[in-house]
């Protein structure tokens, strides 16, 4: 599952720490899903579609291997 | 936005300040065995028990104390962990009476303490690996 946090972030000014903060999880977690270590929870891709004024499916997209 | 960081999907695991006694016991025994020799307890038998015990604690104490930021990605790590440790022991319990009976001693079993002992390893190996991966 590819996403797009890292533009969203870049768009808003927001760091990996501002961001891990405002939806309550560590810089890390942030960091894995950016790097696509980790695919979030239902909660946290909504918490982070929130965050952007946006919604899920505008940030994250399914890949053909998914 | 939102000020909770603990992961409500995880038990409730120990302070995080728990990783340090956790650490500062499994020195301890890990210095009983070191120094068996010196230490005023006479019984051999007493002394390994007593390291043993101590090592078993320390590494369940690290084991079972939350970090600081406990969010959904730790708890996934813990969980892979945890499987790992498990699908160990399994093995172990299996596998290890085979290899004996193959290269010889086959009455040589695990003690309750070794198997806890390896599985605790298992899972703080994995799971600091796991960590260090993100």
């Amino acid at each position: 599952m590819k996403n797009t946090i890292k533009v969203e972030r870049a768009k808003q000014d927001l760091t990996q720490q501002q961001l891990a903060d405002l939806v309550s999880v560590s810089r890390q977690t942030i960091n894995s899903i950016e790097a696509d270590r980790y695919v979030p929870s239902t909660v946290l891709a909504l918490k982070i579609a929130r965050v952007f004024c946006s919604t899920v499916n505008a940030i994250f997209t399914l890949e053909d291997s998914d | 936005m939102m000020t909770n960081k603990i992961d409500t999907r995880t038990p409730k695991l120990l302070a995080p300040y728990f990783k340090k006694i956790g650490l500062a016991t499994a020195i301890c025994a890990i210095l009983i065995f070191v120094f068996s020799a010196q230490l005023p307890i006479a019984n051999p038998s007493l002394r390994k028990i007593l390291g043993t015990n101590l090592l078993i604690l320390g590494f369940a104490m690290i084991a079972l104390s939350r970090d600081k930021i406990e969010d959904e990605m730790i708890s996934a790590i813990r969980l892979r962990s945890m499987a790992f440790a498990m699908i160990w022991a399994v093995a172990c319990v299996i596998i290890r009476p085979l290899i004996d009976i193959v290269f010889g001693d086959p009455f040589r079993n695990f003690s309750a303490e070794e198997l806890v002992l390896s599985m605790l390893v298992m899972y703080l190996v994995i799971f600091y690996q796991g960590k260090g991966k993100i």
